[in-house]
């Protein structure tokens, strides 16, 4: 069907910022007014509501791997997310594994954060003695409020990995130095029951 | 809650977003400017501009009650997504959204039908007020969501049915396009639409500015949006 065109569409970040409540209640009965008379912005909201479902049902799947924030973690398990947590201080190793119930793991890494500007990690994955990749992240995303880096790595993606070793490495970077902050090791194996 | 799935008088032209004309069939049209009778085509291969909103408010509620069924019909198709859209804003539920786009369309073609409605011409205000006060309703649980008045049962019965929401997303699509941003973008999209925090608290969340927060946001969004071609060009960019 063709739709009403617009003359005035609202901009896009009008739109999101509405949708986070981040107007004041005059400018939402501005955007309000408007597209409840205007099929075109009525239907990007729209899509910007359909993303937003999107996302939030991704995260309740398991299914997003990133750095994200204790507060996520704690909305997730409140909403029935079954995650596997391994929570390590520098210098520890773990065994670790996907357990079938399980629709992602969780890493965190707590950390005294205060005066670093920057913190880059290095993932090493090492099967049979030999490196098999290695992935660096520069200046990742840290939980400042509660001193974590926390990273989520989806089920689907965890079960498909062979025994193999991850070697984490942490530095806080400024304009002087590298300093290491961390060094993690994980035995990854299998679900064998 | 009795609802005919679909009125009978609900025609093509009414599911392609035009009413029947009003007035004389057949009338010719001098030029483009005097064919003001809606519906109209000034030339017979183009589509003809959708009637307005206010356009069918105002024939329903110059005709006899209920009788502008297919106007009625439209009027509702059109704002349904719109007052849906008000409702997961301010209810954060689709099925108390979905309460609230038949609630509010409901009473508004009442008053419409009845004439209570003293500007037809600016129904969209009209549905935006009836829209606050029910969701305040919902929001006090006093809601009178369940109360199948006489009053509004013989407008429900000649509504269509009320739409499903929009299909959702291809989730697995979504998922591709999101790990395709980068790690910070990624994380301020779950922050923002999953554990529904502003800007500013991100910004406190993650040790960044608010603004960096917004152009963060604004610069995934874009990305997402190509990525799942969901918004023509510009719209997001």
């Amino acid at each position: 069907m063709r739709e009403q065109s617009c003359a005035e569409p609202l901009s896009g970040d009008l739109l999101v910022e509405y949708w986070q409540g981040e107007l004041t209640e005059t400018e939402d009965e501005r955007v309000e007014a408007h597209y409840l008379s205007c099929d075109a912005c009525a239907s990007r909201l729209g899509a910007l509501a359909g993303m937003a479902a999107g996302v939030a049902r991704l995260m309740r799947g398991g299914s997003v791997l990133g750095f994200t924030t204790v507060a996520v973690l704690e909305r997730a398990v409140v909403e029935g997310v079954k995650i596997g947590t391994y929570r390590m201080e520098p210098g520890q190793s773990v065994h670790c594994t996907i357990r079938p119930e399980d629709d992602c793991n969780v890493l965190r890494l707590p950390l005294a954060l205060r005066g670093i500007e920057r913190v880059d990690l290095d993932l090493v994955r090492v099967e049979a003695g030999q490196e098999t990749s290695r992935l660096h992240f520069e200046d990742v995303v840290l939980d400042r409020e509660r001193e974590e880096i926390v990273l989520l790595y989806p089920g689907d993606l965890l079960r498909e990995l062979p025994e193999h070793t991850f070697e984490i490495a942490v530095h806080a970077v400024d304009t002087r130095e590298r300093r290491a902050l961390g060094r993690y090791t994980m035995f990854h194996s299998p679900w064998h029951g | 809650m009795p609802r005919t799935s679909a009125h009978d008088s609900r025609t093509d032209h009414a599911r392609r977003g035009r009413v029947p004309r009003t007035g004389p069939a057949g009338s010719p049209c001098a030029g483009p400017g005097l064919c003001v009778t809606l519906g109209a085509v000034p030339h017979a291969e183009s589509e003809p501009p959708p009637i307005p909103d206010a356009e069918l408010a105002r024939r329903i509620a110059a005709r006899p009650a209920g009788s502008a069924t297919v106007e009625e019909a439209e009027l509702y198709r059109r704002l349904a997504p719109r007052v849906r859209l008000y409702g997961l804003k301010h209810l954060r539920s689709e099925a108390a959204a979905a309460d609230l786009v038949q609630h509010v369309l409901v009473l508004a073609i009442e008053k419409l039908r009845t004439g209570q409605v003293r500007e037809p011409e600016r129904i969209a205000s009209f549905v935006l007020s009836t829209a606050r006060l029910v969701a305040r309703d919902f929001r006090r649980a006093t809601a009178r969501r369940h109360e199948d008045s006489a009053l509004l049962a013989g407008v429900i019965e000649t509504m269509p049915a009320a739409e499903a929401p929009p299909e959702p997303l291809d989730l697995d699509r979504l998922r591709r396009c999101l790990d395709a941003l980068a790690e910070r973008d990624r994380t301020v999209i779950v922050l923002s639409f999953y554990d529904e925090r502003t800007s500013g608290q991100i910004a406190r969340q993650l040790g960044l500015t608010e603004g960096n927060v917004r152009v963060i946001r604004h610069r995934a969004l874009a990305q997402l949006h190509r990525c799942l071609e969901l918004a023509p060009a510009g719209s997001w960019s």
